[in-house]
């Protein structure tokens, strides 16, 4: 009878999502237990992970996936287009934030930062809708592919543009990464 | 009778010139303003007009279903209507650096279920330009308003067959944004899904509308 109630408590916690099922853990492999903090939605480090003295290529972004609800075609526009400037963003303010203790370049690399983006809503006519951008970021070792870094994390863009808001983002990410992610350690286990 | 004749033959040369002069007055019109360049899409492109895309020309039987569209980098801006500006001009470069981007999301929203859309593989082309823009001027709009300051980008897209490169379907629209509660990157985007949706239909819309004058 206990065994049973276990099972069925376990196949519940399966069935949950993160986020509303916008993160898709598979996309990160397995093994990630996400935390939440403050700065970062959804995070997980690999213990022992270190950006210091390593070389950090950023790839380029693939086309959105939108893994919550199905988006309008003018928010897949801005999604797309989104997609495509976010390696360039994230490299210019890497360079900046990572200044001294870690190097951005463009082949080759000891670890790889790729990601995607899993929703958007476009701003709309008379406040009709809640603008936002949720992406997923992966930080892998270049030589064997090992999962080092995961982050999923939504913006919402009320005054600001999508552009400055992903900045300030960005910029909170890249002094995180300098850190070596130890906000992480401080982050509650995610339950939704 | 004799000068009954006569007078039919200057009249009728008369007649002649008349009407040759409204015909090149009629050549002498282009559509749009001039923005419209026939030229570019092919020959045998007869325009129509529609509540969503100002001119449209579709190739008889056309079809979306089943199809995979390479949306292709767009062509360098032209700009056929009045002369601009270089704020102007770059903002004719962003956005021809945007659109296909931008073109790929719509589509691959709006054609979910019916077609492909690709960057890099396709058996339709997709491809444009941009051949009028005016960045407007957002303290104009705010300060001023009744349209100063508008925002305004008019663009070509053509769908061509990958294999042969017939032309399947020839479009030219412009947005304009005229209020400060939108950008004119806003309304490329709302015009796109609405024209995603119009290709989800064979862009059928095609069939209800009125030849273009020029």
């Amino acid at each position: 009878m206990a065994l049973a109630l276990l099972a069925l408590a376990g196949a519940a916690e399966e069935g949950k999502t993160l986020d509303d099922g916008r993160l898709e853990p598979a996309w990160f492999g397995p093994g990630v237990e996400f935390r939440t903090t403050s700065e970062i939605d959804y995070v997980w480090v690999k213990p022992g992970f270190s950006i210091k003295g390593k070389k950090l290529r950023v790839e380029k972004w693939p086309d959105p996936v939108f893994t919550g609800k199905d988006r309008r075609g003018r928010d897949a526009a801005r999604a797309y287009e989104l997609a495509e400037n976010m390696p360039l963003r994230i490299r210019s303010v890497l360079r900046h934030t990572l200044e001294g203790t870690a190097q951005i370049v463009t082949e080759g690399g000891d670890q790889v930062l790729s990601g995607r983006l899993v929703d958007y809503v476009a701003k709309g006519t008379m406040g009709k809708s809640n603008p936002q951008s949720t992406w997923d970021i992966k930080i892998t070792d270049a030589g064997s592919g090992e999962l080092l870094v995961a982050v999923h994390h939504r913006t919402l863009m009320s005054l600001s543009t999508v552009e400055e808001r992903i900045d300030m983002w960005l910029e909170k990410f890249g002094k995180a990464l300098k850190e070596d992610m130890a906000m992480a350690a401080s982050g509650k286990p995610a339950t939704s | 009778m004799k000068r009954n004749w006569r007078s039919i033959r200057v009249g009728s040369f008369l007649g002649i010139l008349a009407a040759g002069a409204v015909l090149a007055g009629g050549e002498g019109k282009k559509f749009d303003k001039g923005r419209l360049d026939p030229s570019w899409f092919g020959p045998s492109v007869e325009f129509r007009t529609t509540d969503d895309i100002d001119y449209l020309w579709i190739k008889s039987g056309f079809s979306i279903k089943s199809r995979k569209l390479l949306i292709d980098k767009w062509s360098d801006p032209v700009f056929l209507g009045e002369e601009r500006d270089a704020k102007d001009s770059a903002k004719a470069s962003e956005l021809t650096e945007l659109m296909p981007s931008r073109m790929r999301g719509a589509l691959a929203a709006t054609l979910s279920g019916a077609a492909e859309v690709s960057r890099d593989e396709g058996d339709i082309v997709v491809t444009g330009r941009i051949v009028d823009c005016s960045a407007g001027s957002k303290a104009a709009k705010i300060l001023v308003g009744m349209g100063a300051g508008a925002a305004s980008a008019t663009f070509d897209i053509k769908l061509t067959d990958k294999a042969s490169g017939e032309l399947l379907a020839a479009i030219h629209h412009r947005v304009i944004s005229g209020t400060a509660m939108s950008e004119v990157d806003d309304k490329i985007v709302k015009w796109l899904e609405i024209f995603g949706k119009a290709v989800h239909d064979d862009l059928g819309v095609a069939a209800s509308a009125k030849p273009a004058k020029k």
